[in-house]
């Protein structure tokens, strides 16, 4: 059976395109996301790590190497159990910077272009023979099916279509931070198919030549050799050496690096794939060996790595056979489209931007995405140049553990990243220089030689391994271990510098790595635009500015130095996914410098680690964690203290501000926090200003104007002593304490003292005079009734009236002084009435008159009270506003209610009450009335019986003219209510 | 105060895991497994059970998440 060569290259561009069209359809969202972003979707995407290698050469690995095939898996299997030590910690690291490539990520943490040039370099270098391998497997999957030699052009035909899908897959837009959903989905597509032809050709081996597992258990009991040929390589040859490039190869193969990380969407994804990777590869290998003796069964005259497509040859099944085709297709188109776009990436940002960086007017994105697509073009053409000189007969899974030993390499450099902040961009250089001399001496030379690339004197270059040594171990053992001893010693004799410490604490992920510095160049978003656009052009730089504006939730007016420095922290992190962490950095450090030497405010630290251990609150463990407890609860006590709290720090700004400062204050925390007190809105700048100045540790009594009203404060301020150096002051920390309402409440008291002593010597007043008057007036009286003499009489007469005026007088006293006492038997009255009987008794006055008094209450207001007393107060209040007014005004008595209060309101229109004295009106003996008009005790009467009744009176001037006196009573449902309701609805 | 979530357990379990793997594949204990008359679906019931146990360690991540 045989294909012909144009039905299975058609074949191949068809499934090329269904594959595109996949990508373009999620891209489109034609495909849901949640089928774009399922974890199952993440883990499948990661089956990338399945090449020709697995589809093929696995089968050929095992005929050589027996189950030592399947620790190319294992090893994948232990990396990601370790997922959240290993893997997810560098997922983050990545995310965070937006790094794109090992190089990037490798070039961030040792702070050195080259480091970036040189995991580049090596990179390519150790691809290079793996892109090759894609190449040769499917050239010789249709050399196999077509029966002849391929011609040359069809390998450059199939790469040259990769090079289109890969820029139409990757290289597609104009912004290329965008992660590409159409890709992930596309190449667990890819793994799909892999997967279903694998084991499609297994099925078959199982059940078309061997019959069932009964009759796989019967050739294995004919074919003992076969069993144990599986074993014992395990026991003898380079297993745990395998095992551990497998790990190595996991994630730092360049198409692993990029799927696991460049290309992850959600964090929570990386999890499922601990399990879910591994089920897939377990799966995809499950059938090797049957596959593998099946086709020593039917004598498949076929190399062994293609054993795969062989036994569908003989077994005739030309479906399955296209199928395993496609399969073969599929794992090599995914595996060099992903890898060609991470190295892409990493050729860019290490190679090519550091050497030629675009002019400052050009458009800077445009070029970034022509440069990938041209590098994709490079890469795939250099795979396919590397191709066409490569030994023919090269083993598929030797040219693969050469990639796997390359990547090898950048474990201890990972290592320092994640658990190692000593290690020194020298250690990491040195380390890689020196495995990748015994690499290439080892593996590379010597395959370059076979290949006849390299001649003389390249033997003298070669590294043999000793015999009787596997050369796998001793090329991985040899290059890891030098690699190592160099990194270790190197970075023990060296010392980091302070880049380098900070981007160890940066990858450590430190809630505690404080940025330091103060911006110099730059104070606001307009002038971070004005200076980067020196380097990136305008609109670069204008768009560069927005993102990172919008990404933190930013204002373009924004002016704080804490936040500037976070703005040109995202600024740094955004261009690194743009064009590489070291290009990012030198771009921010040239044109937004800071000061590094500059002690940034202690508030900005405050705050910047109380953020970072929130953020990192669920990782704290131990000691951290009740240290961090410990912190938040005395943090509490001093937010829920009654006292306002404001501490300085030693710059003089604002780090403490509790709940109660807010409160008395109207100044919330976030607008206190980090400023200077003269920053503070008056009067608190002046307050606090004045405490500071002031020598005497305690203000008392200071007075400020808020919000219209008069307020008072106490201050206490205390210096605080720095923990950390008992020379430096740690600040001033003042407490405040409003007595506003206990200056408020002092004053009633004293008031109500006032009242009292006065009503005493009132008291004792009226009691001494009572006697000699009540004797004047007796004897005036005699002197009427007795004297004839009528200039006597008239007298006596004067006499007598002076005396009831005295007595007048004696009586208000007594009154004033026994307090207005409520009557015992109080009772429901209504104030209506009161003001009736009121307003009919200064009618009969000679003051009442002249006025015109309209009594407005509401019938149905009820109080309980003594209703003698209460017309007293209506008559005093009335005969006040009559006094006040002129002929023919009017007085009003208007009523309210104010939930359970009533409110009488008394208006007149008169001449008002004076400014200086309207504060102390309700004092005894306080009048506006010439003497002896007015005993100044009428309206001290009326508030002390006000008070008794559980009322509040209030006088004020009226903006035209005249007095208000407000009264405000609780009220009653007086019993006769509901009687008098009857009456008046007729029920 | 507020609780921390118990990710310990998590992490414990995600080390046990893959301590006891390694034991397995890597360890002179491969010998043991790794005998010419096992049988030949051997090597993957064992890796199934590691992944088994990995799926276990998983769930018990998202019972100790909000």
């Amino acid at each position: 059976m045989s294909f012909d060569l144009g039905h299975l290259f058609f074949a191949a561009v068809i499934y090329l395109l269904v594959l595109f069209l996949i990508a373009y359809a999620t891209e489109q969202g034609w495909i849901s996301q949640r089928i774009a972003r399922h974890p199952l979707t993440y883990a499948l995407s990661l089956g990338v790590y399945a090449t020709t290698w697995s589809f093929y050469g696995s089968v050929g690995f095992a005929q050589v190497q027996g189950f030592n095939f399947l620790s190319i898996y294992l090893g994948v299997t232990l990396a990601f159990l370790l997922v959240p030590l290993l893997l997810a910690p560098i997922l983050k690291i990545v995310r965070n910077y937006q790094l794109t490539s090992l190089a990037d990520l490798l070039a961030f943490r040792y702070r050195s272009q080259t480091a970036g040039v040189l995991v580049t370099l090596f990179m390519l270098a150790g691809t290079f023979p793996y892109i090759a391998l894609q190449i040769l497997a499917v050239t010789e999957s249709i050399s196999i099916l077509t029966q002849e030699a391929p011609p040359q052009l069809l390998a450059l035909g199939f790469c040259v279509i990769l090079v289109l899908f890969a820029i139409l897959f990757g290289a597609r837009h104009i912004t290329p931070r965008e992660k590409h959903e159409g890709l992930v989905v596309a190449i667990a597509f890819e793994s799909v198919i892999k997967l279903l032809a694998l084991c499609a050709v297994g099925l078959f081996a199982m059940f078309g030549i061997f019959g069932g597992v009964g009759g796989l258990n019967d050739w294995i009991d004919v074919h003992p050799e076969a069993l144990e040929a599986l074993y014992r390589p395990v026991r003898e040859g380079p297993w745990a050496t395998l095992m551990l490039l497998s790990f190595c190869a996991a994630f730092l193969l360049p198409r692993q690096f990029h799927m696991t990380f460049t290309e992850n969407i959600d964090e929570r994804t990386i999890y499922t794939a601990s399990w879910a990777f591994p089920l897939f590869l377990l799966l995809m290998n499950l059938f090797i060996p049957v596959i593998l003796w099946a086709g020593m069964a039917v004598g498949a005259d076929t190399n062994p790595d293609f054993y795969v497509l062989g036994i569908t040859l003989v077994g005739e099944m030309r479906l399955l056979t296209l199928f395993a085709f496609i399969g073969g297709v599929s794992a090599a188109s995914a595996m060099m489209i992903v890898t060609t776009l991470a190295l892409a990436n990493m050729c860019l940002n290490h190679l090519l931007l550091p050497a030629r960086y675009p002019a400052p007017g050009s458009n800077i994105y445009e070029l970034l995405l022509w440069g990938r697509r041209t590098l994709i073009c490079v890469i795939i053409l250099a795979g396919y140049g590397f191709y066409l000189v490569l030994e023919r007969n090269q083993g598929l899974v030797q040219l693969g553990l050469i990639s796997f030993v390359a990547v090898a390499q950048f474990l201890p450099g990972i290592i320092g990243l994640l658990y190692w902040s000593r290690a020194t961009r020298a250690g990491f250089i040195a380390g890689l220089l020196g495995g990748g001399m015994i690499w290439s001496a080892a593996l590379m030379f010597p395959l370059l030689q076979r290949s006849e690339i390299l001649h003389y004197p390249i033997d003298l270059l070669s590294l043999q391994a000793p015999p009787g040594v596997d050369p796998w171990t001793f090329a991985t053992f040899c290059s890891l271990g030098i690699n190592i001893f160099l990194f270790f010693a190197v970075s023990l004799l060296t010392r980091p510098s302070a880049e380098e410490r900070e981007a160890a604490d940066a990858c450590r992920l430190s809630p505690f790595a404080i940025p330091t510095g103060t911006l110099l160049t730059a104070s606001s978003p307009a002038q971070f635009k004005e200076q980067l656009s020196r380097i990136l052009g305008s609109e670069a730089a204008d768009f560069e500015v927005s993102q990172a504006l919008n990404d933190l939730d930013m204002s373009f007016e924004e002016k704080d130095p804490s936040e500037l420095r976070r703005l040109r922290e995202r600024i740094e992190r955004n261009l690194s996914g743009l064009m590489g962490p070291m290009l990012a950095r030198m771009i921010v450090d040239d044109r937004l410098q800071m000061d590094s030497g500059a002690r940034s405010a202690l508030a900005d630290n405050i705050r910047f680690i109380e953020e970072r251990l929130e953020d990192s609150q669920t990782r704290l463990e131990g000691v951290a964690a009740e240290l961090d407890n410990l912190r938040r609860y005395h943090q509490q006590i001093l937010s829920d203290l009654p006292l306002g709290v404001c501490a300085l720090g030693p710059d003089g700004r604002v780090v403490t501000w509790n709940q109660a400062m807010t409160r008395i204050s109207g100044v919330k925390r976030r607008h206190a926090w980090g400023i200077t007190i003269d920053r503070l809105p008056r009067p608190w700048s002046d307050i606090f200003r004045q405490c500071l100045d002031s020598d005497e540790p305690h203000l008392h009594k200071v007075e400020a104007r808020l919000d219209g009203r008069s307020r008072s404060f106490n201050l206490h301020k205390a210096a605080i002593e720095y923990p950390a150096d008992a020379e430096q002051s740690g600040g001033v920390v003042i407490l405040v304490e409003d007595r506003t309402t206990l200056q408020s409440l002092e004053s009633e008291l004293a008031h109500s003292e006032r009242l009292a002593s006065i009503g005493r010597l009132a008291s004792g007043v009226a009691h001494e005079i009572g006697n000699p008057v009540t004797g004047i007036a007796c004897l005036a009286q005699n002197l009427e009734t007795e004297t004839g003499d009528e200039e006597a009489r008239i007298t006596s007469r004067q006499i007598m009236e002076q005396t009831r005026r005295i007595s007048e007088i004696v009586q208000s006293l007594v009154g004033f002084s026994h307090g207005g006492v409520i009557n015992a038997h109080t009772r429901p009255v209504m104030v209506g009435a009161c003001v009736d009987e009121a307003v009919r008794l200064v009618s009969l006055s000679r003051g009442g008159k002249r006025v015109r008094i309209f009594n407005h209450c509401g019938k149905d207001l009820c109080i309980r009270g003594d209703g003698t007393q209460l017309v007293q107060v209506f008559v005093n209040l009335l005969t006040n506003a009559c006094d006040a007014s002129e002929p023919g005004a009017k007085v009003d008595v208007l009523s309210a209610k104010d939930g359970d209060f009533a409110v009488v309101d008394i208006v007149d229109h008169g001449h008002g009450i004076p400014d200086k004295i309207i504060d102390q009106i309700f004092d005894p003996f306080v009048t506006t009335k010439p003497p002896g008009r007015g005993t100044g005790l009428g309206l001290s009467v009326v508030y002390r019986i006000v008070q008794d009744h559980g009322g509040h009176i209030s006088i004020e001037n009226e903006t035209a003219a005249g007095t208000r006196v407000k009264l405000r009573f609780p009220t009653i449902v007086h019993p006769d209510a509901d009687k008098r309701d009857q009456a008046a609805s007729g029920g | 105060m507020r609780q921390q979530p118990d990710s310990n357990k998590y992490l414990d379990a995600v080390v046990v895991i893959f301590v006891c793997a390694a034991f397995v594949f890597i360890s002179p204990f491969l010998l043991v497994w790794s005998y010419p008359t096992a049988p030949w679906y051997l090597p993957y019931l064992i890796w199934a059970l590691v992944i088994l146990f990995a799926w276990l360690v998983n769930r018990l991540r998202h019972r100790h998440e909000l």
